[in-house]
């Protein structure tokens, strides 16, 4: 009798023994997790300010935050008015220039074309096969409006968005600190997280 | 053995304890003002990498007005002392300064000429807090260093009774010793 | 029955290896908690694996930016702080475990027929642990660091005839510098750990497996007989607590005392023009460095110092009692606990400045101690009366 309520204890005590060890091994394991994830330096990285004073009206500039390209165009009266005459409803991926923009004169966006990954450069003149400018992309010959939506070729989405915040009229702040870029693939201002 | 570990855990605590009450207090505000101290007294010409203050003084400048470059002060608490020793050093140092030839009784012919007044009647004070400061910024982690300790030590303690209770339940009944046969007697 | 499910039995050979090596695996009831420093030596060689691993991954081995990298990892890496404190202090808890396993081993007779290999096996990894160590020290490019890694690659250099060459093949320069750094790097992450003590352990195991452990009495155990039990659950579950107690004294050095196991000097970068006053070893090599230092001259120090462990592996032959426990041996008991206490002061002699005579003195006398040991113990049986009914073999 004894014998049997000696290995029902035993019983409950390596029952026990595991759940806590367990539970200690799954507590322990998260350090490690962690110390995986992008360092403290990186996350104060991502949040980056730049200087708008020299680019002037129909120019685009191109930096590099958290490796990744961001394309800032300072658009012409011009630029916004043929850029809001397209109806949203006609876009593979429909949006409104207020989902794109905060100022109608700056558009702020990742410069990685979302077909695979090149760099669009500025069409100043007009894009192929349209009546205004826009981005055309090198490799497949995918083209974007300028406020970034995509308006002909592969690419199936308008380029991504990330946090901007403007200082001023000269001053941007760009990113947030856990903001991946790219793969989080924002396309619209209201889906961003505050800088 | 069992005693071995007792002790050497009660030493552990005793060291942990006595460590503390020391004339350096780590509580936030004596290290916040601590910083301030720094930046004002002592970024001239200290250097601090690893909290971002840059050197002021290029090397050369400072060969010229002290004779000895002023060292980078992010890692001084740590490779002074083990504990918080190294931060005691500090504070020693600065509360050293007299009128002796050597300009510092406790540490000879230092170049570093007497960053807080001998006269100030907050001189105490003040060095305790710049102490405090440079352990933090040696020991950064060391608040939630404690706090997470506590809780695993806890955690590893409660985890070992329940073995332990095991290796008894394990082995009752089992004999430690020997059966006599095989002392061969 | 040890359960294994029959798809995995019908193509490995599970269930064998975990009745042969543990479910059924016999072993003497009798053994104490020192049998237990042996499975701890294992716990902190994984804790020592997986830390470094998680290190590796952050550490630079340049010489330009390693000291930067180990603050990276302090200050930026999440929980970088932790794994940093986990793995210097495991350095140390994995020493303490190690020279406990040795001295059970010692006092005991562990090393007594038929051990001669399994001791053998147990020094080498000795060595290749002391290598790991060395290695692993340079890395975060302290001052003391340096200056260590200087003192005892130079050493090399009383080897006769290729002394000098034999220290700048094994620097990769004239003097410690970026080259040694990342090839100690490489030594250090792949060479020791995997090759040597990886295959080394497996190799003690193995020997170990074929002779049986030794126990407190010292007598040889029928391995089908009464005074053996099967290792699990017993010695596991014996072991599984034990190991508990020593995460509690391990964890309250990491999380309140991380300091008092990491050399204060080792804060600061090194600085090339300038020796540190005092040059000290981290704890577990301050005996070997007092012998080293007891001897005046350089070749004659670094002889010594290897034969301090090297005569070790003698010890199967120099001991020629048919007794193998000094528990029945009342001579050898006395002189085994003095050769420890001698061993902790000659660590003390090491960590003082060399500059007293006292001190030096006092490092003479320990070394002669040590290595009487040693000369004293073929003696013994000529006059120790051991108790013949604790004689190592059957009646």
């Amino acid at each position: 009798m004894s014998n049997e309520n000696g290995l029902n204890r035993r019983r409950f005590l390596a029952a026990a023994s595991a759940a806590v060890g367990a539970a200690g091994l799954g507590a322990a394991a998260i350090p490690f997790v962690r110390a995986m994830q992008p360092a403290q330096d990186i996350i104060a990285a991502g949040v980056i300010e730049v200087d708008l004073s020299d680019v002037r009206g129909g120019e685009m500039r191109t930096f590099l935050w958290r490796q990744q390209p961001v394309l800032i165009l300072r658009r012409t009266p011009e630029m916004i008015e043929r850029a809001g005459r397209i109806d949203p409803g006609t876009l593979k991926d429909p949006a409104t220039p207020e989902e794109r923009v905060q100022r109608p004169e700056w558009l702020v966006c990742l410069g990685v074309c979302t077909h695979l990954g090149c760099v669009p450069s500025l069409q100043p003149g007009r894009l192929p096969g349209f009546d205004q400018p826009g981005l055309l992309c090198p490799c497949h010959g995918g083209q974007y409006d300028t406020l970034g939506r995509r308006v002909a070729g592969p690419p199936p989405e308008n380029l991504y968005l990330l946090p901007h915040e403007f200082l001023g009229d000269t001053r941007l702040r760009v990113g947030a600190p856990s903001f991946a870029g790219v793969s989080a693939a924002v396309r619209k201002l209201e889906n961003l997280p505050k800088p | 053995m069992k005693v071995l570990r007792a002790l050497f855990l009660a030493g552990c605590l005793y060291a942990v304890a006595a460590g503390g009450a020391a004339a350096v207090d780590l509580s936030p505000d004596s290290i916040g003002a601590g910083r301030k101290l720094f930046e004002s007294d002592c970024s001239n010409c200290h250097a601090m990498k690893y909290l971002g203050y840059a050197a002021p003084l290029p090397p050369e400048a400072a060969m010229k007005a002290f004779g000895d470059v002023p060292p980078d002060l992010s890692l001084m608490a740590a490779a002074r002392g083990r504990g918080t020793s190294g931060a005691e050093y500090v504070y020693r140092l600065l509360t050293s300064y007299d009128d002796t030839p050597r300009k510092n009784s406790v540490f000879p012919d230092l170049s570093m000429p007497e960053p807080i007044p001998r006269d100030d009647p907050k001189l105490r004070e003040k060095a305790g807090q710049a102490a405090a400061f440079l352990y933090q910024a040696a020991f950064p982690e060391f608040r939630t260093r404690r706090t997470v300790g506590t809780y695993v030590i806890a955690y590893t303690a409660l985890l070992t009774a329940l073995l332990y209770l095991l290796y008894r339940s394990v082995w009752k009944g089992i004999s430690h010793s020997l059966s006599g046969k095989a002392r061969g007697g | 029955m040890t359960r294994v499910p029959q798809w995995l039995q019908d193509r490995f050979p599970l269930r064998e290896l975990l009745e042969r090596h543990v479910t059924e695996y016999p072993a003497p009831r009798n053994l104490n908690y020192l049998w237990s420093f042996g499975a701890l030596a294992l716990l902190f060689l994984a804790i020592q694996i997986v830390t470094g691993l998680w290190l590796a991954m952050y550490y630079k081995p340049d010489a330009k930016l390693a000291f930067d990298s180990v603050q990276h990892i302090m200050r930026d890496v999440n929980w970088g702080w932790l794994i940093r404190y986990l793995h210097a202090v495991g350095a140390s808890g994995l020493f303490f475990v190690v020279y406990l396993h040795v001295g059970r081993g010692m006092y005991y007779g562990s090393y007594k027929e038929p051990r001669e290999l399994l001791w053998w096996i147990g020094i080498a990894l000795f060595f290749a642990l002391m290598a790991q160590a060395f290695t692993g020290y340079l890395l975060p490019w302290g001052n003391m660091s340096y200056w260590s890694a200087t003192v005892i690659t130079s050493l090399f250099g009383v080897v006769p005839v290729v002394g000098e060459q034999l220290v700048t093949w094994l620097r990769g320069d004239f003097a410690v510098g970026d080259a040694t750094l990342n090839r100690f790097f490489a030594f250090h992450v792949a060479l020791f750990p995997v090759a040597v003590i990886g295959g080394l352990v497996v190799l003690h195991l193995t020997a170990l497996h074929r002779v049986g452990s030794n126990n407190p009495e010292g007598v040889d155990l029928d391995k089908h007989g009464p005074d053996v039990i099967p290792f699990f659950p017993y010695y596991v579950a014996k072991d599984l607590w034990f190991a508990g107690l020593a995460l509690i004294a391990y964890f309250a050095v990491v999380f309140f005392l991380p300091t008092y196991a990491m050399e204060p000097l080792n804060w600061e970068p090194p600085d090339l023009l300038a020796t540190p006053g005092h040059l000290v070893p981290e704890w577990y090599f301050l005996p070997f460095y007092a012998v080293l230092r007891s001897v005046p001259s350089k070749p004659g120090g670094a002889v010594a110092m290897q034969a301090a462990i090297l005569i070790v592996a003698l010890l199967p032959y120099l001991d020629r009692s048919p007794v193998r426990s000094a528990r029945h041996r009342p001579v050898k008991r006395v002189l085994t606990l003095l050769f420890f206490v001698n061993f902790a002061v000659l660590g003390w002699v090491g960590a003082q400045p060399p500059s007293s005579a006292g001190v030096l003195l006092a490092g003479r006398v320990t070394t002669a101690i040590y290595f009487l040991y040693f000369a004293l113990l073929p003696l013994l049986p000529r006059f120790e009366r051991a108790r013949p009914a604790a004689k190592g073999r059957w009646a």
